[in-house]
């Protein structure tokens, strides 16, 4: 079983690469190299969801079992100047037949970019920890064993606790938001929920455990968990869920970023332009252009126009989406050499975010 | 020996009870504690099980400054802290090379604010000598070394990092120094003394029986009928209970064979599951949801749960310490529990390979040596990652090497770095070395007649109890409930009194009952 999903992680990754990113990139997405240009690769193609979920396997073990895949002839390598990842015809099948078991798609849909993600599982962090201590506070204990040691989140848990000094309001709250969060879902997401989270009655289930309930794999449970955060934090945007909002992280801030990434931020929010930062940071343009596209990625509110027209956004998306290109090198060729590259690397990111705000 | 005033005692009671919310002590704590309060160096053995914690946590609350224990194993650190944190004692806090520098640094900010009171530090982290020096700004009040027949040669867990604790120390100015462990045999304990300055007067020594512990051993033909006994004793026995297994295909094969078995309330442990899905299994087995873990030596060490009926050894360990602090586990409430191992005549194969590995090979010793030999008199770097590649040495194996060449003066002082060691060879560093594959394979061949100790255990037509005793040089005969398979067993003291029903089907799962149960509002 495990197998069977973890082979659909290959082919998903390489049907969304399409023959214009490398073998290699793939196995950068899976083990989560943290690197702009596989972080931007992840938002262009859609599979920030995939980002890490081979953390913990070597690259040279990653890179074996695609080439398993590759050999057995579901994955196709396109010869060139760069070689081009993509699904043959038998992959293609094998990857619809596990789609229907797993349900990949909507996980990839659920989130667009690695910061999404980690927001995503951050909130379902600090909510474990709430919700569990809850379950004790409910019955006037304060002393357990915490389900995530992460002190820098087990400090922010702490603060809206604090923030909430009627535990017994706290508790009904905290529980009234579940039950409506709940009411949306299906049984089978229910159970994701509800069974993983810890209280004093009953420490929740491994994923594994839950696996087996649900008869499924282990990574498929990791992966619904954190759509289904995914989706309850983009909900919570326009219904009211006052008290797990305050679990969420704001959206793209600081966090997620490089701190190099964070100095070019706040000297560009000073009003700096592009030119004065370069020169104020004594670093290459280039450096500058990869700081402007990741805070992009990050930060979908990030206003890209003043680094270009747009006229030239839209003409950009334009071809991105009649062409189906996503290669920059191949949109450029299609715009012409007056569009420069970050020109089109930051309008592709907006692009992918469904054009997000211009 | 040494007394406390009536003041002091009472206070040290009154601590007891506060932190611990005990009214007595167990046999022996007392004794161990005197010597820390009143600054004396000593040696603690008492029984896994026994309470050996509570020897230093409480001096270590009640006395100034800062406390060091120095423990073998991240998992048993990490343990440790969270269950001190559980009853409410804060200020600790651990300190390994696996934490990420900032967790490193942050917690060191922690311990120079003086916010922390008992301070975990891995061995090798003690190596490193940045962190010792920023380390002896703090005042440090005593210094704990759990587990340490670590620091011996003689003993079944030798690490050379526990070699050089007495450094350490002297950099620390010399606190006063608590040695525990619940396995030392004579010359273990001799050894102990001598490298950390404990006077031999100043060993307190606990018997290491456990009288509520029956001694079973089970002899299967073969790997099939080992299943069946397994299977069998599951059925019977009254749980909670833990199976032991070597490797961990052994212990996720169990649990897979329970499940196609129907067994439910059960599940597998093992290092190479991620921390948060080890720690759900823990809380599940302590809040008494599973009956049954199927898991490997990592489970167990810091969990306090007093009322695990049996422990089942599905593999030979490799020598009696490990069996007896495996077993350790079992009824730490005093109530009568049951261990039994199960062997079979081709089992004797695991345990050996496992030490084999622990060593390095012949080749990789003499690669390593011979490319020391190209650099005399000169200072060294060696990267873990460049050992693993260019000679396939485990970090474990090169600390070994560079501890031998050391003794023999091949190579100075050599210590830790982040991703490896630096040292400087010796201008008269050999050219040939088969002094030192000598000196390491006699180290591995004391391991194996450790594990022919532990084989001659199993066989042996003699009661169990006093062999065990035996080999601590301590007389055990006296036994709560049944003794050992030798002596006799009354079964039905263990076994529960109806056998497991079998699967029952799950009632049907609704999400209100479930998220009621999650948070009760009364």
């Amino acid at each position: 079983m495990n197998v069977e999903f973890e082979e659909g992680l290959f082919l998903v990754a390489a049907s969304r690469f399409h023959g214009e990113r490398t073998p290699q990139a793939i196995v950068h997405l899976l083990r989560g190299r943290k690197n702009n240009q596989v972080i931007a690769d992840a938002a262009l193609f859609g599979t920030s969801m995939l980002y890490g979920v081979m953390q913990g396997i070597s690259a040279d073990e990653v890179r074996n079992r695609l080439n398993t895949l590759i050999e057995r002839g579901w994955i196709e390598v396109h010869p060139g100047v760069k070689e081009g990842v993509c699904c043959s015809m038998v992959g293609k099948e094998e990857l619809q037949k596990r789609e229907r078991t797993f349900h990949y798609e909507a996980c990839l849909n659920a989130i667009t970019s690695v910061h999404e993600k980690v927001r995503a599982v951050r909130f379902w962090k600090k909510l474990s920890l709430f919700v569990q201590t809850a379950s004790y506070l409910a019955e006037g204990e304060t002393l357990f064993y915490p389900v995530i040691e992460q002190r820098e989140l087990q400090q922010e848990v702490k603060r809206v606790l604090l923030d909430n000094p009627d535990r017994r309001m706290l508790v009904s709250q905290v529980k009234q938001e579940i039950a409506r969060w709940m009411e949306e879902r299906n049984d089978e997401e229910r159970q994701l929920i509800l069974r993983r989270l810890s209280g004093k009655a009953r420490a929740g289930l491994t994923y594994r455990q839950l696996a087996d309930t649900l008869h499924t794999a282990e990574g498929a449970v990791t992966m619904h968990i954190i759509r289904l955060a995914a989706e309850q934090l983009v909900c919570m945007e326009s219904s009211s869920y006052p008290l797990l909002m305050k679990l969420a992280d704001k959206r793209a801030g600081e966090a997620g970023l490089t701190r190099t990434a964070q100095q070019t931020r706040s000297l560009l929010n000073k009003g700096y332009s592009f030119e004065q930062v370069v020169h104020r940071r004594g670093l290459k343009p280039g450096t500058i252009e990869d700081h402007l596209v990741e805070i992009a990625i990050a930060d979908p509110d990030f206003d890209i126009q003043r680094f270009v027209s747009y006229k030239k956004i839209k003409r950009i998306q334009a071809v991105m989406r009649e062409k189906g290109l996503k290669k920059i090198s191949e949109i450029r060729r299609e715009v012409g050499d007056e569009y420069s590259f970050l020109e089109i690397r930051l309008a592709s990111v907006r692009a992918l975010q469904g054009g997000g705000r211009l | 020996m040494i007394q406390l005033t009536q003041v002091q005692e009472q206070s040290l009671y009154k601590a007891l009870t506060r932190y611990f919310g005990h009214e007595e002590f167990r046999p022996g704590q007392l004794d161990i504690i005197r010597y820390p309060l009143l600054g004396e160096n000593a040696l603690g053995i008492l029984a896994t099980g026994g309470g050996k914690s509570i020897c230093y946590q409480l001096p270590a609350l009640m006395l100034e400054g800062m406390t060091i224990v120095i423990s073998p194993l991240i998992s048993l650190m990490a343990d440790q802290v969270r269950h001190l944190r559980r009853q409410g004692i804060q200020h600790a806090e651990y300190i390994n090379s696996a934490q990420s520098l900032e967790e490193q640094r942050w917690k060191l900010q922690q311990v120079m604010d003086k916010n922390v009171k008992i301070l975990y530090i891995s061995p090798e982290k003690l190596q490193q000598e940045g962190f010792m020096e920023q380390l002896a700004c703090v005042p440090v009040s005593l210094f704990v070394v759990d587990e340490a027949h670590c620091i011996s040669q003689w003993g079944h867990d030798f690490r050379t990092d526990y070699q050089r604790l007495h450094n350490c120390i002297r950099k620390l100015g010399n606190p006063p120094v608590l040695a525990l462990t619940a396995t030392a045999t004579e010359a273990v304990q001799q050894d102990i003394c001598l490298q950390l300055s404990i006077p031999t007067k100043h060993i307190v020594l606990q018997s290491v029986n456990r009288e509520n512990i029956c001694y079973d051993v089970a002899f299967a033909a073969d790997e099939r009928e080992k299943e069946s006994i397994l299977f069998e004793k599951l059925r019977t026995l009254k749980g909670p209970g833990l199976v032991y297994f070597r490797s961990r295909h052994g212990a996720e094969r169990a649990f897979q064979l329970s499940q196609m078995r129907g067994i439910t309330h059960c599940a597998f442990y093992h290092g190479g599951m991620m921390a948060e899905e080890r720690l759900l299994i823990q809380q599940q087995f302590l809040q008494g949801e599973l009956d049954v873990v199927f898991a490997t030596n990592a489970f167990g060490m810091g969990i306090d749960k007093p009322d695990i009926r049996f422990v089942l050894h599905y593999h030979t360990p490799p020598d009696i310490e490990s069996y007896l602090q495996e077993v350790g586990r079992v009824s730490r409430d005093g109530a009568p529990g049951y261990a039994c191992l199960l062997s079979a005549p081709d089992d004797g194969f695991l345990p050996g390979q496992l030490i084999a590995e622990e060593y390095p090979n012949e080749k990789q010793m003499n690669g390593f040596a011979a490319f020391l030999g190209t650099l005399r008199g000169q200072e060294v770097r060696v990267d873990k990652q460049e050992a693993l590649a260019c000679w396939g040495l485990e970090e474990q194996h090169v600390s070994i090497l560079l501890y031998h060449m050391e003794k023999m003066n091949w190579l100075y002082q050599p210590h830790r770095t982040k991703d490896g060691w630096v040292f400087e060879v010796s201008e008269a560093f050999p050219d040939r070395y088969a002094s030192l594959v000598r000196t390491v394979f006699h180290r591995r061949d004391e391991r194996y007649r450790k594990l022919e100790e532990m084989r001659r255990w199993l066989t042996e037509p003699v009661c169990r109890r006093e062999t065990l005793g035996k080999y601590f040089s301590q007389e055990h005969c006296t036994s709560l409930a049944s003794c050992c398979d030798r002596c006799g067993i009354d079964m039905a003291l263990y076994e529960r009194q109806m056998p497991a029903e079998e699967e029952q089907l799950e009632e049907h799962w609704e999400w209100r009952q479930e998220l009621d149960r999650l948070l009760p509002i009364s």
